[in-house]
């Protein structure tokens, strides 16, 4: 549900505005109006310092995590020293880090060659003999001719051999290798530099981890200039008029807070006008709904806010959504391990996670209620039942009273009611999204303008009982059922007369109430292809529902394919033996094999009831315009000292 | 005809199968350079990315309808109208998944770039799905006139 928001407009003497402006935060649910004219530059270098700060927090909060035990918090130093010392330490450890790396690659390079004094070398260059170092494959080292030179081995690593080959300085030896040149110092220095430099990153990440004592200043600090940067925002969103000498503030505010708000103009020195807000006015939205569907508004958030005068889709998805996610997954073992994960979740995570397992314990729920539906425990049949052998199921009876969506077999070969009903499930929510459509219509215009997407009903509702009764390209829409319910049958309940009336009066409507805004005898042009719209829109919303069905079938039967081959692995002389000792690597392929299932079966059980809330529901049937810009008041995170 | 109509069902899902591999593939690395720009915008941009899983599964629920009709007593008919559906499925979903990969791709690029056009490509990669869902609803429709 959208909150119904009152408009404030107030005009103020411009000395009054500091005063003004603080006693509004402290009422703290006035959103002012943005002034397109105000000053950017300044208005980003305060979110920028804001931004910084939230930096620095979550870089002390990442140091502290390896700390057993949390800090006591001080406050004997302020938040721009603290801000000034992680930034120090920051940099440092950063500086360290590249040269780690420099250090592991020298230390690399003087490897083969071990550990020598590298002043021998320079002494023996001064007195005119020239050591070389050289790397050759075994192969090319072993055809060298040796003559004219001396050639020591040092080491061979890998099929390489190091060598350093002695000459007098001023003979020009060539040598078919790869020369290496050494860089400064010796082995000996690279390791103890290399020691020195991870002891001194220890040292400032412990520096970093004492800092983690001024998060609180910290925190205020960032609350504080969030406040600041409210209030300044808030002035600098005022309009001048009369010179300067007069500010205006236009804004918005829950009509639930009129009473406050009101108490508090009336206290002040300014003229202000409380209203309904015009549909011209940008107004913000703040969303609010019942303890279910407030956890499927950060899904909606994921597009955009809807507009102030559309409805809120949150609630006629949510349960959708979490439907469809049950479909998907569809199984009682796997549902369990979820119910028993989200329910540990719920006892044991931190505070702010709970949302997040009280939302999984309601899925968790439905995968269990749609695996009791589909007849589905860990890939193995639950009940068995008319069609559904009792030899392949855990329960010899029961399919018939628990599972009407189970796939069962009959003399056309197996029967699959899943399919049919995700057919339905779409013509529901297809068409409850279309009656919203009829609903913002006609909130946002006119009830004319309700007329045409309303006609949708009588269209779809005439084509598909003219198709039952005429048995439109042999499909058989009459025997259309969804296991024992005959859906076909009540297409055939009504009259085929009543059809055709109800499909042309539907065409009728159609034609003649599409783009209301248009004359009405360009309507029918229009409506030509506004029906091309509707035919392959409809056609492709409802087909698309098929996924439900397709989804949950494919995680059944991998789930049925690991259980078939932990069968065959304990299996001998045809009868599984669960006592050999093959039973372990059974057991292990079990869980291995339903895990990676469950985990696969998970992301796709999100991702496409996602995508069939957003394409089907919301986009091509409801026609969400969206681009709300959210509720965000004029109020104070630091308290009043 | 029993090959025939064996080959047909390989096509079916074999072909709409790489259809969304591929597709997948392509609006995958674009979802991992917008990752480098928009982290934040992960969720928003693996639902556009995920569109052409789509057609694998058109495959998958077409050869669940057609996968009865196979039997020893299959008749010359039956066998050529299980090809013909494999061909038509497998090749429209192939298809339909590439390239329905590339506008989520433009897509996820232009929404890197800071340009919010989810809304616009969710209904733009409807567009090359529909024909897949066609290719689907035709098949639907073989099977009841070989039943008739």
């Amino acid at each position: 549900m959208i909150v119904k928001m009152r408009k404030v407009s107030v005009l103020l003497h411009h000395k009054a505005r500091e005063e003004f402006l603080a006693g509004l935060q402290e009422v703290g649910v006035v959103h002012v109006t943005e002034n397109p004219d105000k000053d950017a530059v300044s208005m980003h270098k305060r979110i920028e310092s804001i931004k910084e700060t939230e930096k620095v927090c979550a870089g002390l909060k990442k140091a502290a995590a390896v700390l057993e035990e949390q800090l006591p918090q001080k406050n004997d130093q302020d938040a721009g020293s603290v801000m000034r010392q992680f930034h120090d330490r920051t940099q440092r450890i950063d500086a360290l880090d590249q040269g780690l790396q420099r250090l592991q690659k020298d230390e690399a390079v003087f490897e083969p060659w071990g550990e020598f004094d590298p002043t021998i070398i320079n002494k023996l260059q001064e007195t005119g003999i020239s050591v070389r170092f050289f790397q050759a494959p075994e192969k090319k080292f072993n055809q060298l001719d040796p003559s004219g030179f001396l050639r020591v081995e040092i080491s061979r690593v890998k099929g390489q051999v190091f060598f350093v080959i002695v000459a007098q300085k001023n003979e020009n030896t060539v040598i078919d290798a790869d020369e290496i040149r050494l860089p400064a110092g010796s082995l000996r220095n690279v390791r103890d530099a290399n020691i020195k430099a991870i002891a001194d990153k220890n040292t400032l990440g412990k520096e970093l981890q004492a800092l983690s004592a001024y998060s609180d200043v910290l925190r205020a600090h960032a609350n504080l200039l969030q406040d600041q940067h409210c209030f300044l925002s808030a002035g600098e969103d005022l309009v001048s008029e009369a010179q300067g000498k007069l500010l205006m503030l236009t804004g918005f505010f829950p009509a639930g807070e009129e009473k406050a708000v009101k108490e508090y103009l009336e206290k002040r020195p300014v003229w202000f006008e409380i209203s309904e807000p015009a549909a011209t006015d940008s107004i913000p939205v703040l969303l609010k709904n019942g303890w279910f569907a407030r956890k499927f508004e950060p899904v909606l958030s994921m597009l955009s806010l809807p507009s102030y005068y559309e409805i809120d889709p949150v609630p006629f998805f949510a349960p959708f959504l979490v439907l469809f996610i049950g479909l998907c997954l569809g199984d009682v073992g796997y549902g369990s391990l979820l119910l028993i994960a989200s329910i540990a979740g719920l006892f044991k995570a931190p505070k702010k996670f709970k949302p997040v397992f009280e939302t999984t314990t309601v899925i968790s729920a439905v995968v269990i209620f749609a695996g009791v539906l589909l007849n589905s425990f860990f890939g193995l049949t639950l009940f068995a039942g008319p069609g559904i052998p009792a030899e392949t199921a855990i329960f010899s009876n029961g399919a018939q009273w628990f599972c009407p969506l189970s796939p069962f077999a009959s003399e056309k070969g197996t029967i699959y009611p899943m399919m049919s009903f995700a057919i339905v499930l779409g013509m529901v929510q297809v068409f409850l999204a279309i009656a919203l459509r009829a609903v913002n219509a006609v909130r946002q215009n006119t009830w004319v303008h309700g007329i045409y997407p309303l006609s949708f009903f009588p269209i779809f509702g005439g084509f598909l009982v003219i198709g039952a009764h005429t048995n439109l390209f042999g499909l058989n829409m009459a025997g259309f059922a969804v296991n024992q319910w005959k859906v076909g049958a009540l297409w055939m309940a009504v009259p085929a007369t009543a059809g055709w009336a109800m499909f042309f009066g539907g065409i009728a409507l159609f034609m003649l109430f599409n783009n209301p805004g248009t004359k009405i005898f360009m309507r029918p042009l229009r409506g030509l292809w506004e029906a091309f719209n509707f035919i392959t829109g409809m056609l492709s919303s409802i087909l698309s529902y098929l996924r439900l069905f397709a989804l949950g079938l494919a995680s059944g039967l991998l789930g049925s394919s690991f259980n078939n081959m932990a069968v065959q692995i304990v299996s001998s002389g045809g009868s599984p033996d669960w006592t050999s000792p093959m039973a372990v690597a059974a057991v292990l392929l079990l869980v291995v094999g339903h895990s990676v299932n469950l985990g696969l079966s998970i992301i796709s059980a999100i991702i496409h009831p996602l995508r069939l809330t957003f394409v089907e529901f919301i986009f091509s049937n409801l026609g969400f315009a969206g681009g709300g810009k959210a509720y965000n008041p004029l109020k104070k995170l630091t308290q009043s000292s | 005809m029993l090959t025939a109509s064996g080959i047909g069902l390989g096509l079916m899902i074999g072909l709409s199968a790489a259809g969304s591999a591929i597709g997948l593939s392509i609006s995958g690395q674009a979802l991992m350079g917008m990752l480098k720009k928009r982290p934040e915008a992960f969720g928003i941009g693996l639902v556009l990315s995920a569109a052409p899983s789509t057609q694998g599964l058109y495959g998958f629920v077409a050869y669940m309808l057609y996968k009865s009709i196979i039997t020893p007593d299959l008749t010359a008919v039956q066998g050529a109208v299980v090809l013909a559906a494999g061909i038509m499925v497998g090749i429209a979903c192939l298809l339909s998944a590439i390239f329905q990969g590339k506008v989520c791709a433009s897509g996820l690029a232009a929404f890197s770039s800071g340009h919010n056009v989810v809304a616009q490509t969710l209904i733009l990669a409807a567009f090359p799905e529909f024909y897949a869902i066609l290719s689907l609803v035709a098949a639907i429709l073989m099977k009841g006139l070989m039943a008739a």
